[in-house]
């Protein structure tokens, strides 16, 4: 286990070996935060890396704690940032849309006949398509939460610290977001294998 | 079945799937769970929900994020400014507190000051100066005898049409008070009655004061100094203009000595403050 603290002290003196390593260790954590918050790779990984540059320039403001807390803040105020931009500036793709990429959620791709089993439904593009789309659509903030607690597993002290966000209000935003993601989802949740159903009708 | 529940139900259920719930509410929360098989059902799906979620793949990042030697080089590191926050708070409340200061000294001033300070000397000089003002007024204006003080060569004269007491010349439009006494050059509105020269001219009896000799209350009276009487005249007008003004100053000075200092200490602690957080934040943000 790698102490973090020790680390960044060292890259706060100027070690750039420690703060590489660092980086290394938080910068799939940091990339899938930003991915699932923006909704696009390129982006994404163009905010990972403005934040990295950005802690660094900022190391003599890391006042001890944890690591990644301070850098996963920067992160998220990184990708609010981008999020900002992008409603200042709606972009248009330059690539032509085709007509059967059209998946959004009122006419899904997974609602086809072809439907996917139940046991590679998990592993399916589908769902991962349905869970960004269904992200997408919810306010940032309540979006966020989901993200570090259902996503990366974060639990509520982590989530504060990373957010500058009150326990109450993290408690508050992730049941309001659950309860959307229940609704949006619930196509997949009905094709879960049969000990994660209700019952026998499995439908409300 | 979501309408059936309220925000604060799914807010319990949602804690509760994740363990961050407190035992009192805990036990009241799975005891609804066993007798509502609704609750238990919305239960159920946010756990699917979060199930769901937690499948979510986890993408590798597409590259790494490390920073080699020339972008570290590149990257300046930025300087931590503790001390910009308290400088800028400093500098705006030095500011307030200044402009404070001034209203008070604006505010409070002048109602320190007694009323007899407000006075302008020049009509205090001409109230102490008419002693026989009051007998005048009894009387009618008619029946008011003119008193012309004469002999005063090089300075005037003239004033109102009733008194003329010159250092100068009165104002000739203050007919109404008929007691002003002039400073700056007058314009000497000539009377043909009043500049009639007296054979043997009454000497004034009490100098500086503008006292003539009373006649019938009907005559015209007509007063020429000498010019000893005139100049201690002046010279006792000149101190009583003296003394007020310097009162006056010296009341206003020691109203609120105090206030000079703080406005002065406060206008340099917000300019250093003010001038040290600029610079920081300029720096800040290079």
């Amino acid at each position: 286990m790698m102490d973090e603290i020790a680390l960044a002290l060292s890259a706060q003196q100027g070690d750039l070996d420690a703060f590489n390593r660092l980086v290394l260790e938080f910068q799939d954590l940091a990339f899938n935060i930003a991915f699932r918050m923006l909704g696009d790779s390129d982006e994404a990984a163009d905010a990972s890396q403005s934040a990295f540059i950005s802690a660094y320039n900022h190391l003599s403001s890391y006042r001890g704690g944890s690591f990644k807390s301070w850098v996963l803040r920067i992160v998220t105020n990184t990708c609010y940032d981008e999020l900002r931009k992008k409603k200042r500036r709606p972009t248009t793709p330059l690539e032509p849309i085709l007509e059967d990429a059209d998946d959004g959620i009122e006419s899904p791709q997974w609602l086809k006949d072809d439907q996917p089993s139940p046991e590679g439904m998990l592993e399916s593009s589908e769902l991962e398509e349905a869970i960004n789309d269904c992200l997408q659509r919810m306010k940032r903030d309540f979006r966020m939460m989901v993200i570090m607690v259902d996503i990366q597993g974060m639990d509520y002290q982590e989530v504060a610290d990373s957010t500058g966000v009150p326990l109450g209000t993290i408690k508050s935003r992730l049941a309001r977001a659950r309860s959307k993601l229940r609704d949006c989802l619930q196509y997949f949740r009905e094709l879960l294998p049969h000990n994660f159903r209700l019952d026998g009708e499995g439908n409300q | 079945m979501k309408n059936k529940y309220t925000s604060k139900d799914w807010q319990l259920l949602s804690a509760y799937l994740d363990g961050q719930i407190a035992s009192p509410q805990k036990e009241k929360l799975e005891a609804r769970l066993h007798l509502e098989p609704g609750l238990q059902e919305a239960f159920l799906s946010l756990k699917q929900t979060k199930m769901l979620l937690k499948h979510a793949r986890q993408i590798k990042s597409p590259r790494n994020f490390t920073l080699t030697r020339v972008q570290a080089e590149k990257l300046k590191p930025v300087r931590s400014f503790r001390w910009l926050p308290a400088l800028s708070l400093s500098s705006a409340l030095a500011t307030v507190m200044m402009v404070f200061a001034i209203l008070m000294e604006l505010v409070v001033s002048p109602a320190a000051l007694p009323r007899t300070a407000a006075v302008p000397p020049s009509e205090m000089l001409a109230m102490e100066a008419a002693p026989q003002a009051d007998s005048l007024n009894a009387n009618t204006p008619e029946e008011q005898p003119m008193i012309i003080q004469w002999g005063m060569p090089g300075q005037g004269g003239g004033g109102s049409d009733l008194m003329a007491t010159g250092l100068g010349g009165g104002d000739p439009t203050a007919k109404s008070g008929g007691d002003v006494v002039g400073m700056g050059g007058a314009e000497v509105v000539p009377n043909p009655l009043t500049l009639l020269p007296e054979p043997t001219p009454q000497p004034q009896a009490e100098s500086p004061n503008l006292s003539a000799e009373e006649g019938d209350g009907t005559g015209l009276i007509l007063g020429l100094r000498s010019a000893e009487d005139a100049q201690s005249y002046n010279q006792a007008v000149m101190d009583e203009i003296d003394n007020n003004l310097s009162d006056q100053s010296n009341r206003q000075a020691s109203s609120a000595p105090y206030l000079r200092w703080i406005q002065f200490s406060l206008a340099i602690i917000a300019l250093v403050t003010g001038g040290l957080a600029l610079s920081m934040w300029r720096k800040l943000h290079r």
